[in-house]
């Protein structure tokens, strides 16, 4: 047998390994996949840390269906911006489908980011090294806030101005910067047309491309330093049990080089404290 | 023999130990890979590509910056306008001529004035009434009516056309700016959103606001008579409000302007955005505006 027959015999398998080698020689490809995918994972880990992906799915979501929105939504506070939300809702085909999906997702996002950052922080995953993912995160937090903000006005009916008002003037009433703040998001002194177009471009181009690079960030980070365990893990306990005897036995050595000390027995627990004392 | 001639172009050959220059005198060519503070080519080179990149950068930046940011920033340019004949906000009699305990003083007119924005819906209150709405007698309860009107009457008596002026409030929230409404039966005014609430003459009299509802400059002139430009900005075209309200002149016109904030003392402060307070202590907190 010669090695030229190693390897799958149906000319289709063989013409899409072919492809994918091809491609793998040029790019590396499946060294990336493997990096980026095929990662060993602490053991404990449950459903709970798929709650950042989920997030990442509603962004997906958020995405495709804004891109097909903004094929209807016409941005003109002259006649147009409600009208064309009504006609998306009320006309177009599937249209009060792909815009509830987008504004039910809003919703949806805000909880299921909000429930990720709980679990990492009542984890303490957000401890050493993984401090700069929670950085990002916050990022995205507040990117997801101000995307849902930006998103509210877009309706254009009283409710959402009037929501806008305030919120851009909770924005103005902020100390010494506040008013600037304010007179930028508003696009001058007044709520008007300016505005509508600044929130509509800060909505699905600005925030978009801010989002997407932190998220970026955050799944390499997460990659780089691998998921974390939780708090219940075995692994986790033990090593946090060894630094708490190393802790205590470094206690009672110092309390027995101390001048007068007397010689506990080993079996008495010797709190750090009293060891220093 | 040749070979025992002294060779004197050679020194220390033979003459006592070696003093030429040896292999340990060599100086190296100097490499300054040690010196943070030496320049070398390819460190000249990664700057000026660096600062080079830099100026690039910038050259995109600041003008789409100055582009999103600056325009807003600029403040509005306020004209005059006109909002209607002088006597459909003075009434005439003016209410201290002979006023009842029945007579509504301080009138409230609400205007649609657009602002430099046509779709900025801006809402004026033109209200002409006592500048201080307190002083008005109210009837105490379990007094006597008889008593109360003699009360009234004598205040009444005592009435000028000094106790009274002309202003224009917005209907602006000082809390965060929502559309304040005009309720009658409080005689003054309310905020939707979070509960402000004012007097007639736009003083907090409850609620969250910071200061009392922004105003706007209202003047009576003369329409037919004409001022320049400088006249006006010096205020020469006005027509005291005393006169106006006794006047029956009918080319008497009211016209507003410019809006401005007023603390609770009713002193006047260049127009602020929603929420910020312009006197006291947290005013501090807005150096800039």
């Amino acid at each position: 047998m010669t090695t030229k027959d190693i390897g799958p015999k149906n000319p289709v398998q063989k013409s899409a390994d072919a492809t994918i080698d091809y491609v793998d020689e040029r790019s590396g490809v499946k060294t990336g996949t493997r990096w980026f995918l095929f990662r060993n994972i602490p053991e404990g880990t449950s459903w709970y840390q798929t709650l950042g992906f989920t997030a990442m799915v509603v962004f997906g979501m958020q995405a495709i269906t804004g891109i097909i929105l903004a094929m209807y939504y016409v941005p003109d506070t002259r006649g147009g911006a409600y009208e064309s939300i009504q006609r998306i809702t009320e006309e177009v085909t599937w249209g009060w489908l792909v815009r509830g999906m987008h504004k039910w997702g809003a919703s949806v996002m805000i909880i299921v980011v909000f429930l990720h950052m709980a679990r990492v922080f009542i984890w303490g995953a957000y401890k050493y090294p993984r401090e700069l993912t929670w950085v990002t995160g916050a990022f995205l937090l507040l990117l997801t806030m101000f995307m849902g903000l930006t998103g509210y006005l877009l309706v254009w009916d009283q409710k959402a101005y009037w929501a806008t008002v305030v919120a851009v003037n909770i924005f103005a009433s902020a100390p010494i910067v506040g008013p600037y703040i304010g007179d930028i998001l508003r696009a001058g002194p007044e709520f008007g047309p300016a505005t509508l177009s600044r929130f509509y471009s800060i909505h699905m181009l600005v925030i978009p491309g801010a989002m997407a690079t932190f998220i970026g960030l955050h799944l390499y980070f997460i990659v780089r330093l691998g998921i974390s365990e939780p708090p219940w893990s075995k692994r986790r306990l033990r090593i946090e049990r060894d630094e708490e005897d190393a802790r205590r036995e470094a206690a009672r050595e110092r309390a027995k080089a101390l001048p007068g000390a007397v010689t506990y027995p080993a079996t008495w627990p010797v709190k750090a404290e009293e060891g220093v004392r | 023999m040749a070979e025992d001639e002294p060779n004197g172009d050679v020194p220390g050959i033979q003459d006592g130990p070696y003093t030429g220059p040896r292999a340990t005198d060599f100086t190296p060519e100097p490499d300054h890979s040690d010196d943070p503070g030496y320049v070398t080519r390819t460190r000249f080179l990664s700057n000026v590509a660096i600062a080079g990149g830099g100026v690039l950068t910038a050259a995109i930046l600041v003008p789409v910056v100055g582009f999103a940011v600056a325009q807003p920033l600029k403040g509005e340019d306020y004209r005059w306008v006109y909002i209607g004949p002088a006597s459909e906000f003075l009434k005439n009699p003016p209410p201290y001529a002979n006023p009842s305990p029945s007579t509504k003083i301080g009138e409230v007119t609400s205007l649609a004035v657009s602002g430099p924005d046509p779709d900025a819906d801006r809402r004026i209150y033109v209200v002409y009434g006592l500048k201080d709405p307190g002083s008005r007698p109210q009837p105490e309860p379990g007094e006597d009516s008889a008593v109360f009107e003699s009360r009234f009457a004598k205040w009444a008596s005592g009435l000028t056309a000094a106790d009274f002026d002309l202003i224009a409030i917005w209907n602006r929230c000082a809390h965060l700016g929502c559309p304040v409404a005009y309720s009658p039966g409080s005689a003054g005014y309310v905020c939707p959103c979070h509960g402000g609430a004012y007097n007639s003459r736009g003083l907090v009299t409850g609620g969250p606001p910071p200061r009392p509802l922004d105003r706007v400059d209202i003047k009576i002139v003369d329409g037919s008579k004409s001022y320049t430009a400088e006249q006006i900005a010096k205020g020469e075209d006005r027509v005291p409000l005393a006169v106006a309200a006794t006047s029956s002149n009918p080319n008497l016109q009211v016209l507003v302007g410019k809006p401005y904030s007023i603390d609770q003392q009713q002193e006047t402060f260049p127009l602020a955005d929603p929420g910020v307070p312009v006197s006291g202590t947290l005013s501090h907190m807005y150096p800039f505006t």
